[in-house]
């Protein structure tokens, strides 16, 4: 049961109401509709962060469901799982990215197994080793690498949140990326 | 040293530029427009809770402090000191917020 009541869709400002429309009737955004100040904001990172093609969405799903792992997010594995398996990622992969250590590197390309080394160290430790930059740098560079941090931030704070709020998972809605 | 090279503001786009001179161009925002395809949604979502009316800025600055001391970012402490500073934070009190358990015992309000 969330700890933060959810707002309606009713009650939400039009554009707030056609983004939901598009992005999926979620309960994480009607907890975050709370903040209406920061919300509208948000959404927007949110869509920068899901229409650029910088990476490939089977990238990005590996990225976010190591986070929402390490993070024991479960309300963003429950959304995100079935997002992956779409972005083309299977079961096993999937599983081993749930390893608790380090993920086993089969089935994942060598700039998917640099991302997960990123996206476990900084979760972890909150650092980058020298060695584990000079690798992600030279894989991703300067814009590519950014934009990875910021899709970890992204989904790291906001796992803080719902863990925060103890939401619970939707029943079918499911985020459209 | 930052690992990451800035973007000077003439390399950004138009839009990603004047947000980052309309907030004191800081390094931390040179450097996050390398990832110019989602820069400006990062930029407007952090004006938002940055200008929110909703907290008291002293008890935002708190929390601020807090979560970049527990996250070790001098970046962040670096330029947040400054900012509590002006809201209203004492020494004392960003002293106790950067240290592991002193803020249990300074004087905080309930």
């Amino acid at each position: 049961m969330s700890r933060i009541p959810l707002t309606s869709i009713d009650e939400q400002p039009e554009p707030i109401r056609q983004w939901m429309a598009r992005r999926g009737n979620l309960k994480v955004f009607r907890l975050l509709a709370n903040a209406p100040q920061v919300f509208p904001g948000w959404t927007q990172m949110v869509d920068e962060l899901f229409e650029s093609p910088t990476f490939s969405r089977r990238m990005r799903e590996v990225v976010i469901l190591r986070v929402a792992h390490l993070q024991g997010s479960r309300y963003e594995l429950s959304q995100h799982v079935g997002i992956a398996r779409n972005a083309g990622l299977t079961d096993q992969q999937i599983n081993a990215i749930f390893d608790t250590d380090q993920p086993d590197v089969a089935g994942f390309s060598d700039t998917e197994r640099t991302a997960l080394d990123v996206t476990t160290e900084l979760c972890s430790t909150h650092q980058l080793r020298d060695d584990t930059f000079a690798t992600a740098h030279a894989a991703f560079g300067d814009e590519a690498l950014t934009e990875l941090l910021m899709i970890i931030s992204c989904y790291y704070g906001l796992a803080l949140v719902l863990n925060a709020a103890d939401l619970d998972v939707d029943a079918a809605a499911r985020f459209q990326p | 040293m930052t690992r990451i090279a800035y973007r000077r503001p003439e390399e950004m786009t138009e839009q990603a530029r004047e947000l980052t001179v309309k907030r004191g161009n800081l390094n931390v925002y040179r450097a996050l427009a390398n990832a110019e395809k989602v820069f400006t949604g990062w930029m407007l979502a952090g004006q938002a809770a940055l200008t929110s009316p909703v907290l008291p800025v002293r008890l935002r600055e708190l929390v601020v402090l807090r979560t970049a001391y527990l996250m070790d970012c001098p970046y962040e402490l670096g330029q947040h000191r400054d900012v509590a500073r002006t809201a209203g934070v004492g020494p004392d009190e960003i002293s106790a917020i950067i240290s592991e358990s002193d803020w249990e015992t300074a004087d905080f309000d309930d």
